[in-house]
């Protein structure tokens, strides 16, 4: 028989504790591996450099490529890596199903045609609106993209209240294969350059070429996963059921929409950003509930500080394993979040149980 | 406290409770028998809130229940389904604290209250189990337990009710003795009002202070066991041949026993 915790919220401390402490190393390494070597030292001091704690003039070129190109892409990693966990977590909660997953369920997809068709046919159709909002323009068309694939998705899935595993994959799988369908119309009449930016998309990377991007992206993650946090509670007791969570006193309905427009905001806005990364929103809330238990008090910011770190790490094996060349960090997660995926099906179909 | 008027509930052209005028007191442990498909779990649906009436009324506490918000009503009523699933492994403790949600207890009552409502379903031994992992009847103990322990705590100036859909079907039968000897006592004890639904009439009449029996969406009797059993009104809701007798100990509780043919 599996253990199990109840939740204490002194044991969920010194998770999360442990867990930031774990975000923070591997940050650090993070900042420490690139194409040029560097030592633990010189990056302490580039660091403390940037942050005006010394003014050592050998550090300036380090700061520079830290400032530039090293940092924007960590917090983007931690922001993705975060922000996808969590959202696997609540999907998983909504409906009421370990194996929900933005990816797998085509809301990354989604948000990927609308930021696609953004990309493509932005300029033609809509020039003056692409100049009047600039990025937000795209960060809005992914969000609508994963909005409508979620809501469709959810709608499908779920006869007489309950959600049927086989149809939300099914739905997934139709979700994925439409939207991939309708990018792959799409790349028909882009040009090289938006071509490019099309194959960036499907394969994903941590890459920022812009500090602004990664302000306004960040203006949206943080506050929307700081506000799903809030709904800890009512996602415990939506896992007995709608009814019951009415019963114990959750305006479910108005919970649910709440949770479907966050989860969308937050995973149209990543892939806006860094293309589909898929497995880690199912992955991460999984591999927990085993250590930690399914209460969501603690599942919730574990899942986020777990994923930031997993999605950093795996960055790091991206930059380093052939570097100075890089392999697209979609990769790297499907092949470690594949398998894992399969895995977790056989065990749920022998066990019945998550 | 829970007074329906009028109540009419139609899907479609099929009717499932027909102009069903009912009032259940505080403290009065009300049972609802019937064949399947009577209406009984329609009529628990009704009340809980979950189906809208298409003709009448429900009030509750002396308001109507579309009146109440949902947090409001959580802490004065408590509502066990007929099955729940639940596929996350929650210890059998965390189910049990769920219940406590609504309030605003400070968590050393609510871990109190949890492990009394564990020591009276006889769940105290199950607390650190994965709820998934427990058969069925235990399962349905720590649910009852979970409901239990929403209207455990007095809620002064409210009253306290009790919605039970078939709250002892996977139970054994020492277990469902304890679980209905234990309403009876937060009925009169405590004054929580309670409305459960039930296939075993011999139960009913043991523990009932009031039998209600619906029959194709109508309440066709209503009062105490030993007052609307009757052979007659039996036989014919349940399409059976049936006998009465008395219990051995205690006259005033009818015996049901179908007939041999």
């Amino acid at each position: 028989m599996s253990p199990v915790h109840s939740y204490s919220s002194s044991r969920s401390k010194i998770v999360l504790i442990g867990l930031t402490a774990l975000v923070l190393t591997v940050s650090f390494v993070s900042l420490n591996s690139g194409a040029i070597e560097t030592g633990f030292g010189e990056t302490l001091s580039a660091i403390g450099h940037l942050l005006g704690m010394n003014q050592d003039a050998g550090s300036d070129r380090l700061a520079m490529i830290l400032s530039q190109i090293r940092l924007p892409r960590l917090l983007l990693g931690i922001l993705a890596g975060g922000g996808l966990a969590l959202s696997g977590a609540v999907m998983q909660a909504l409906f009421r199903n370990p194996m929900a997953d933005p990816g797998l369920l085509g809301v990354s997809a989604g948000a990927a045609f609308g930021a696609v068709l953004t990309i493509v046919l932005g300029v033609s159709l809509l020039p003056g609106l692409l100049t009047l909002m600039g990025n937000w323009l795209l960060l809005l068309m992914a969000f609508g993209g994963s909005l409508v694939s979620l809501l469709l998705v959810y709608r499908l899935a779920r006869i007489n209240n309950r959600t049927d595993i086989p149809t939300m994959l099914l739905a997934g799988v139709a979700m994925n294969a439409i939207t991939g369908s309708l990018i792959g119309l799409l790349s028909y009449v882009a040009s090289d350059n938006e071509l490019r930016d099309l194959i960036f998309w499907s394969l994903g990377s941590l890459e920022v070429t812009d500090w602004n991007k990664l302000i306004v992206a960040s203006i949206v993650i943080a506050p929307a996963c700081g506000a799903m946090l809030v709904y800890s509670g009512a996602l415990n007791a939506n896992l007995l059921g709608e009814n019951e969570a009415r019963h114990l006193g959750f305006d479910i309905e108005k919970v649910k929409t709440k949770l479907i427009i966050l989860v969308s905001l937050v995973v149209g806005v990543i892939v806006a950003m860094s293309g589909i990364i898929g497995f880690v929103g199912l992955v991460v809330p999984h591999l927990l509930r085993l250590v930690v238990g399914p209460d969501h008090r603690l599942l919730l910011p574990a899942s986020a500080l777990f994923g930031a770190a997993l999605l950093v790490l795996a960055d790091i094996v991206a930059r380093t394993m052939v570097a100075p060349a890089e392999v697209p960090i979609g990769i790297i997660t499907a092949v470690l979040g594949g398998p894992l995926f399969l895995w977790l099906l056989i065990r749920h179909k022998r066990r019945q149980i998550i | 406290m829970y007074k329906t008027t009028n109540l009419k509930i139609q899907f479609g052209q099929h009717v499932l409770l027909h102009n069903l005028s009912m009032e259940i007191e505080s403290g009065q442990l009300c049972m609802v028998v019937g064949p399947n498909g009577a209406g009984k779990t329609t009529l628990l649906r009704c009340l809980d809130g979950e189906i809208n009436p298409t003709e009448g009324t429900i009030e509750f506490d002396g308001k109507l229940l579309d009146l109440w918000t949902t947090r409001e009503l959580a802490k004065s009523r408590a509502v066990l389904p007929q099955n729940s699933s639940l596929e996350f492994p929650f210890s059998v403790q965390d189910v049990v604290l769920m219940g406590r949600m609504p309030h605003d207890t400070p968590y050393e009552t609510d871990l109190e209250i949890a492990h009394q409502v564990l020591g009276v379903c006889d769940c105290q031994h199950l607390a650190q189990r994965a709820f998934p992992t427990l058969s069925g009847g235990e399962q349905q103990r720590t649910q009852t337990a979970r409901v239990l322990a929403q209207v455990w705590q007095d809620f002064p100036g409210h009253d306290r009710f009790l919605l039970l859909d078939e709250p002892v079907s996977a139970l054994d039968l020492s277990h469902q003795h304890s679980l209905l000897k234990l309403l009876k006592e937060l009925a009169d004890t405590q004054g929580i009002g309670i409305l459960c639904t039930l296939h075993n009439l011999n139960l009913a009449a043991q523990y009932a202070d009031r039998c209600l029996i619906l029959d194709q969406g109508r309440l066709v009797a209503d009062g105490a066991a030993n007052e609307v059993f009757t052979e007659e009104t039996l036989s014919n809701v349940f399409d059976l041949d049936i006998w009465l007798e008395q219990h051995p100990q205690d006259p005033s509780i009818p015996l049901i026993i179908p007939r041999l043919s």
